[in-house]
C-alpha cells in the first residue's frame, strides 16, 4: 500500500485576478475563472484553481532549489514531476519530455473556498497610457472582472510516497517563499498576492 | 469464464471538474468526449484496487487476475432497471416530426433492403421521420442531452519573464497556451459493468477515484456508486427473457455500446441486413505505450441480422468479457441486443 501524507493549506490572497477572455468585447473583455468543485452536494468555488496555487508553489521550488544547490534538483523533479519546458533545470535524459515522463510526488485539491454568494466580483476598467502624448491608446481600454477584497481558500496537498530530508526542506521553502508572491494575473498591481498561510497535517 | 461475476449498473457523479482528452484540435484546443470511456474508468478503478489490496510490480499479472469490464459511463440523470439498454447515441434515432416522440429507423430500414418493401405507406413513414437528432442518449423512453462542458484556456508561465512559456521542437515554435474542455462537477452518469467478487466489495459501499488528465491540479475526482446488482446467472436469465420478446420479428437488433472489433461481430453473427456503423479508431496508454484499435465500431452503431442464433448465443455474447486482460480493461466487445426502441413502430 502506498503511503499517502496529506496537509490542509489555508491561504489568504490579497484579492484575485485569474481571467478567461470572453466574446464581449468592450462590455467585459475578461471574466474571472472560477474554479468549482462539489463538496457535500454544495458547489464550493474558488478564484484561484487549484492548477494555478500548483504551478504558484512549482515556481517557488524552482526558486529555492536553484539557490539551495544543484542536489535539489532531484527533490524537485521528484515533488513536481517532469517539465517539458525545462523551465527550471535541464533534464539530463535525452528523449523527448511528455507531462507524464515523471509525475511527481505532490497533487493539489480544493477543500473549502467560496459558496457563489460570497463572490464579490467587480468589473475594472484598464488603460494603456501613450508615453509620448500622455493620453490613452487608442483601443487600449479593456474591462475585466477581478476582486479586489480578501479570498481566503484551503487546499490539500496530498504527497505520494515518503519525503526524504531534502524534498521535506524544498517543500517547506517553497511553502514559505508564497508568502508575498502573487498567485495569477495584475499580480503587479497588488492582486493575488498571498498574505498569510497556514499549513495543518491531517 | 469465471461465473462468480456479478453485473452492477453503476452511478458515477463528478465531484471535480473531469477532463477526458478526446481529440486535439489545432490552435492547442482539447475537446472532451461527452461520456467517460470504459477504458478511463477500469483503469482508475483497477488502479485504485491495487493500491489498497497491493499488487506484483507486473501490471500485466494484476490485470490477469481480476475480472472488470465495464461499458462507457453515459450522461444520465435517471435510474434503469438492470435488464434495460443503457443510454447510447444510437445511430438509427430519429424523431418523428408532428409529435415529441423517438423511433429507430433501424428494422424499417432493413424491412426495405431485405423485403423490398415500397409504396406510398413506407414513404410516408420515412418522410414522418427527421434523423437529424444530433449526439443525445436514449434508453426507454426518455432522453438526455449531452452536459454542456466548460472551457479553460490554461498557461504555462516562463519562470524569467512571467509571460507564457514556448518551446522548440525540430524547429517549430510550439506555444503552451492550451484550451481545454471539462466536464463539469455535479453531473450523473450511468454504467454497466461485470466485475469479480473482490472488486465488487471495493465499490459496494461507494468509493471516490480520479479519472482522465490534471489529476494531481484538481481535475477528476468522481463518486462511484453501485446502483443495482446483480450476479451473472441471474442477470442472463433477465436478459434471455428480455431478448425473447422480440424473437418472433424476423430481425435481431445488435446495438454497440462500447467498442466492437467488425471481425468479432462478423464471425459471430455473419454479415448483417442493415448497418448504421460509425467507424473509428482509439488509443489508449497503457504501461508505458499506446495500444491503438483501427477501425472499431463505435458506441452507438446499430446492426441488424436475420434471426438465426439462439436466444443462448446473443446473451452469450452480450455477457462474455473478451479473454484478453487488456481488451476486457478497455471495455471492447460490449454489445447489447434487441433493444426496444428498434422495435417501435414509426
Amino acid at each position: 500500500m502506498k503511503l499517502l501524507v496529506k496537509f490542509k493549506v489555508k491561504v489568504k490572497f490579497k484579492g484575485a485576478h485569474i481571467v478567461q477572455p470572453t466574446n464581449e468585447v468592450r462590455k467585459l473583455d475578461y471574466k474571472l475563472t472560477l474554479y468549482k468543485k462539489l463538496i457535500c452536494d454544495k458547489i464550493v468555488v474558488s478564484p484561484i484553481p487549484p492548477t494555478s496555487f500548483r504551478g504558484a508553489l512549482r515556481h517557488m521550488a524552482c526558486i529555492a532549489a536553484r539557490n539551495l544547490g544543484d542536489e535539489y534538483r532531484e527533490a524537485y523533479f521528484s515533488l513536481f514531476g517532469s517539465d517539458i519546458t525545462q523551465r527550471c533545470f535541464k533534464e539530463e535524459k535525452n528523449e523527448e519530455l511528455t507531462p507524464s515522463t515523471r509525475e511527481g510526488k505532490i497533487s493539489i485539491e480544493l477543500l473549502e473556498g467560496l459558496s457563489v454568494r460570497d463572490g464579490n466580483f467587480e468589473v475594472r476598467p484598464r488603460i494603456r497610457i501613450d508615453v509620448k502624448k500622455g493620453v490613452v491608446e487608442e483601443g487600449a481600454l479593456v474591462f475585466s472582472e477581478a476582486i479586489s477584497k480578501d479570498v481566503e481558500v484551503v487546499f490539500r496537498i496530498k504527497i505520494q510516497g515518503e519525503l526524504n530530508e531534502k524534498e521535506k526542506k524544498l517543500l517547506q521553502s517553497a511553502l514559505s517563499l508564497l508568502k508575498g508572491w502573487g498567485v495569477g494575473g495584475w499580480g503587479s498591481i497588488g492582486f493575488g498576492i498571498v498574505e498569510s498561510i497556514e499549513i495543518e497535517e491531517e | 469464464m469465471d461465473r462468480r461475476l456479478i453485473v452492477i449498473l453503476g452511478r458515477v457523479k463528478t465531484l471535480e471538474p473531469v477532463v477526458i482528452r478526446g481529440r486535439y484540435n489545432r490552435g492547442g484546443f482539447y475537446r472532451s468526449l461527452p461520456y467517460l470511456p470504459s477504458s478511463t474508468f477500469s483503469g482508475a478503478l483497477i488502479s485504485h484496487y491495487f493500491q489498497e489490496k497491493g499488487g506484483s510490480d507486473n501490471i500485466y499479472e494484476n490485470l490477469a487476475q481480476r475480472y472488470v469490464w465495464f461499458s462507457h459511463a453515459y450522461p444520465w440523470e435517471e435510474n434503469l432497471d438492470m435488464g434495460d439498454p443503457l443510454p447510447l447515441p444510437l445511430r438509427t434515432l430519429a424523431k418523428k416530426r408532428e409529435e415529441d416522440k423517438y423511433v429507430s429507423t433501424a428494422v424499417i430500414a432493413a424491412r426495405i433492403i431485405a423485403e423490398m418493401l415500397i409504396g406510398n405507406e413506407i414513404v410516408d413513414k420515412i418522410r414522418n421521420l427527421d434523423p437529424k437528432v444530433g449526439t443525445v442518449f436514449f434508453s426507454t423512453g426518455k432522453l438526455q442531452k449531452p452536459y454542456d462542458l466548460e472551457a479553460y484556456t490554461h498557461v504555462s508561465i516562463n519562470f524569467h519573464s512571467r509571460t507564457h512559456e514556448v518551446i522548440r521542437r525540430r524547429e517549430e515554435k510550439i506555444g503552451l497556451l492550451y484550451t481545454i474542455e471539462s466536464i463539469p462537477p455535479g453531473k450523473n452518469f450511468i454504467l454497466k459493468g461485470f466485475i469479480d467478487e473482490e472488486v465488487y466489495d471495493t465499490i459496494k459501499k461507494g468509493i471516490k477515484i480520479k479519472v482522465g488528465s490534471c489529476r494531481n491540479k484538481g481535475y477528476g475526482e468522481i463518486e462511484v456508486k453501485v446502483l443495482k446488482e446483480m450476479n451473472l446467472d441471474e442477470y442472463i436469465e433477465l436478459r434471455k427473457d428480455l431478448i425473447a420478446k422480440y424473437m418472433e420479428s424476423k430481425y435481431v437488433a445488435l446495438d454497440v455500446v462500447t467498442w466492437a472489433f467488425p471481425q468479432y461481430l462478423e464471425e459471430n453473427l455473419g454479415l448483417p441486413v442493415y448497418e448504421r456503423f460509425r467507424r473509428g479508431h482509439f488509443k489508449v496508454w497503457l504501461n508505458g505505450k499506446f495500444y491503438i484499435y483501427r477501425n472499431m465500431a463505435m458506441t452507438g452503431s446499430v446492426f441488424l441480422y436475420k434471426k438465426e442464433k439462439t436466444v443462448d448465443k446473443y446473451v452469450e455474447m452480450e455477457t462474455t468479457p473478451p479473454d484478453d486482460p487488456i481488451s476486457r480493461l478497455h471495455g471492447l466487445n460490449m454489445v447489447f441486443f434487441n433493444n426496444p426502441i428498434h422495435f417501435i413502430e414509426g
